[in-house]
C-alpha cells in the first residue's frame, strides 16, 4: 500500500484526480475558494510606499519608490511610473538568479498593460511644475514564493502600495531646485511618518487612482474551475484563465495563453463572476488594511 | 455605419498568405493583413542543441518574436509567449519526441493587430512546414470603440485600435467545432458551448456583456480566417 506522499509525487495527476472528483482540493478548500489572504502595508521603511501580499503561500513585496525628474518634453505635464517584476531564486525551484526570467518579463507586461490600459494612474497627477519637475516612481515587484496565481497577488501588492502612497508637497525654488515644502531634510522619514497622521495633511497627497483593479486566476481541470490554484495544481491544469475586474465590475483584462482545452461563452462568463466576487473580498481586504495602517500612524505620532 | 477605410464593423482586411518564400527553412509563410503582415519561418523538428531544451516525451517549441524596428522587451516576450502556448495547442508534438521546433516571426509591417497577424503566420508556417497539426488556430483582433455608442470592429487598424475604449487578441481553435460535437456525445461534457477560445488578451475597460460579445464576434471573424487558412494549404 503506497503512502499518499509517495503516491502523490509518482502519480501527480491521479493523486489530483482524486480529489477534483471528490469536489475539494488537496489544500481542503472547495473548488471555488481562493487561500487566504492577507496585506501588510509599511513593511518596507526606506520606501516610500511598500506592501506585503500573501495569498496562501504565494508571497510577494513590492515598493515604491519616487523620484523628482526633469519633465519630458513630449508630456511636459506628466510623470512617470516604471514597473519591475522580479522573481527571487528562492521564490521556487525553477527560479535562478542572473537575467530576469521569462516568468518575470511575462508578469512586468501584464501588470503594466493592466495599469496602463485601465487608467490606474493618471500619470498628471504626478506632475509637480509643468514643463520642469516631474514625480517619476519606480514600482518594484519581488515575488519571494511562487505558488500560483502569481498574478493576481503581484497585482494585489502593487495595488496596495500605490493606495498607501503618500507624495510630498514639493515647491521648485528659482535656482530650479527641489524643495520639500515645511519639512526639513533631515528625518524626513520620521518627518513623513509624523505628517501622515494628520488626515489631509499640506505636506502629503495620496494618489487618487483612477480604479482598483482584482485578479483572479482560474485553472480548468476536468472540465471544472478551480479558483486560485496553487503551483502544484498549476503544473496538472488543461487551461488557465485570469480575469481582472475592478470595483465597478468593469473587465480590465481577460488573459488566457494557450492550454490543451479552449474555453467556452460559459467558461469565460463563470471565470468573470468569479473574479467579480472576489474583487469584493479584495477590495474589503485592502481598505481595512489602509484603515489599520492609518490608525497605526496615528497612534505613532507625537501628541 | 462606415468605418474610416470604408470597411463594415465586422469586415476583416483584405488577407492574402504567401509560403515557401524562404528556400533555407523547413517552412514560411507571410501572413498580411491590410497594411499588417509577418514573415513566419520554421525549422524542424531538428535535435535540440542542448538537453534543457530536450523533453523525452514531446517536441519542444520555441518562438522568437523580431519586431519591425527596435530592440526585443517584454512585450515581444509576451507575445513570444502566447505563439508559443498557442502552437503548442495544435501541434501533435508526442510524434517528434526529444526534438526542437524553432518558429521565427518578423513583423514585416504594423498597421494593428500584429499579434494575431503573427499567430496566424506562424500557423500557416507550421502547415508549410508539414508538422503534424491537430488543427488549425486563427487568430483576430477586436476594438470596442468608446461611448455607449461605440461599435465593435473587427480587425482594427492602428487608428482604430488607438481610439478604442479596449482591445483585444483572440486566437480560437475553430475547425475543432465538429470534433468537439463528436466528444460531447461520447459523454464529455469538458467543451460546453463551441467558442473554443484558445488564448486571449485584453486591454483596456470593457463590460461584461462587451467581452462576451466581442469574443463571439471574434469567433465568427476566426471561421472566415480558418476557412482561408485551410484553402491556401491546400494550394501547392
Amino acid at each position: 500500500m503506497l503512502q499518499a506522499d509517495a503516491f502523490q509525487r509518482l502519480y501527480p495527476d491521479k493523486y489530483l484526480t482524486k480529489f477534483i472528483e471528490q469536489g475539494v482540493r488537496p489544500d481542503g478548500r472547495p473548488l471555488s475558494l481562493a487561500r487566504a489572504t492577507s496585506i501588510g502595508l509599511g513593511v518596507v521603511s526606506t520606501a516610500d510606499a511598500s506592501a506585503l501580499v500573501k495569498i496562501g503561500s504565494t508571497t510577494v513585496l513590492a515598493g515604491v519608490k519616487c523620484e523628482v525628474m526633469p519633465a519630458v518634453a513630449d508630456a511636459p505635464d506628466e510623470g512617470r511610473l516604471t514597473l519591475q517584476v522580479e522573481l527571487a531564486p528562492l521564490c521556487c525551484s525553477s527560479a535562478r538568479p542572473g537575467r530576469p526570467s521569462e516568468a518575470a518579463a511575462l508578469l512586468t507586461e501584464q501588470l503594466e498593460g493592466l495599469l496602463e490600459g485601465a487608467g490606474v494612474v493618471d500619470r498628471r497627477q504626478l506632475c509637480i511644475d509643468p514643463g520642469k519637475a516631474a514625480w517619476a516612481l519606480y514600482v518594484d515587484v519581488y515575488v519571494l514564493d511562487a505558488d500560483g496565481s502569481l498574478q493576481d497577488a503581484c497585482l494585489l501588492a502593487v495595488l496596495a502600495a500605490l493606495s498607501s502612497l503618500q507624495l510630498h508637497a514639493v515647491t521648485l525654488d528659482d535656482a530650479g531646485n527641489i524643495q520639500k515644502a515645511a519639512v526639513p531634510d533631515a528625518g524626513a522619514a520620521a518627518a513623513a511618518a509624523a505628517a501622515a497622521a494628520v488626515p489631509g495633511s499640506p505636506q502629503l497627497r495620496r494618489l487618487s487612482l483612477g480604479c482598483q483593479p482584482v485578479s483572479l486566476t482560474c485553472g480548468v481541470y476536468l472540465g471544472r474551475l478551480l479558483v486560485d490554484p496553487t503551483a502544484e495544481e498549476e503544473a496538472l491544469l488543461e487551461a488557465q484563465l485570469t480575469a481582472t475586474v475592478d470595483a465597478e465590475g468593469g473587465i480590465l483584462g481577460f488573459y488566457k495563453a494557450g492550454g490543451s482545452v479552449t474555453a467556452s461563452q460559459q467558461r469565460v462568463q463563470q471565470c468573470v463572476e468569479a473574479a467579480k466576487l472576489r474583487s469584493k473580498e479584495v477590495q474589503g481586504l485592502l481598505q481595512q488594511a489602509l484603515d489599520q495602517a492609518a490608525a497605526a500612524a496615528a497612534a505613532a505620532a507625537p501628541s | 455605419m462606415e468605418r474610416a477605410d470604408g470597411r463594415r464593423p465586422g469586415e476583416i482586411r483584405i488577407v492574402r498568405c504567401e509560403r515557401g518564400l524562404l528556400s533555407r527553412a523547413d517552412g514560411s509563410a507571410q501572413w498580411t493583413q491590410g497594411g499588417t503582415s509577418c514573415l513566419a519561418s520554421v525549422a524542424g523538428p531538428t535535435q535540440a542543441p542542448t538537453s534543457a531544451k530536450e523533453d523525452a516525451e514531446r517536441a519542444t517549441l520555441e518562438v522568437v518574436f523580431k519586431p519591425r524596428a527596435g530592440l526585443v522587451g517584454s512585450t515581444e516576450k509576451q507575445y513570444e509567449a502566447l505563439i508559443r502556448r498557442s502552437c503548442e495547442a495544435v501541434i501533435l508534438a508526442a510524434l517528434h519526441p526529444r526534438t526542437l521546433i524553432q518558429v521565427v516571426v518578423q513583423v514585416v509591417s504594423d498597421d494593428g493587430g500584429v499579434l494575431a497577424c503573427a499567430l496566424n503566420a506562424a500557423c500557416a508556417a507550421l502547415v508549410d512546414a508539414a508538422v503534424p497539426l491537430r488543427t488549425l488556430c486563427a487568430a483576430v483582433s477586436m476594438a470596442q470603440e468608446a461611448g455607449p455608442e461605440g461599435q465593435l470592429l473587427l480587425d482594427p487598424s492602428a487608428a482604430e485600435a488607438a481610439a478604442a475604449a479596449a482591445v483585444g487578441t483572440f486566437a480560437y481553435l475553430p475547425l475543432l467545432h465538429s470534433v468537439s460535437e463528436e466528444v460531447s456525445a461520447a459523454g464529455d461534457s469538458i467543451s460546453g458551448g463551441d467558442l473554443q477560445l484558445l488564448t486571449s488578451l485584453t486591454r483596456g475597460r470593457l463590460t461584461s456583456d462587451q467581452l462576451l460579445d466581442m469574443v463571439e464576434a471574434g469567433r465568427q471573424g476566426a471561421d472566415r480566417l480558418a476557412a482561408f487558412m485551410q484553402q491556401a494549404a491546400r494550394q501547392v
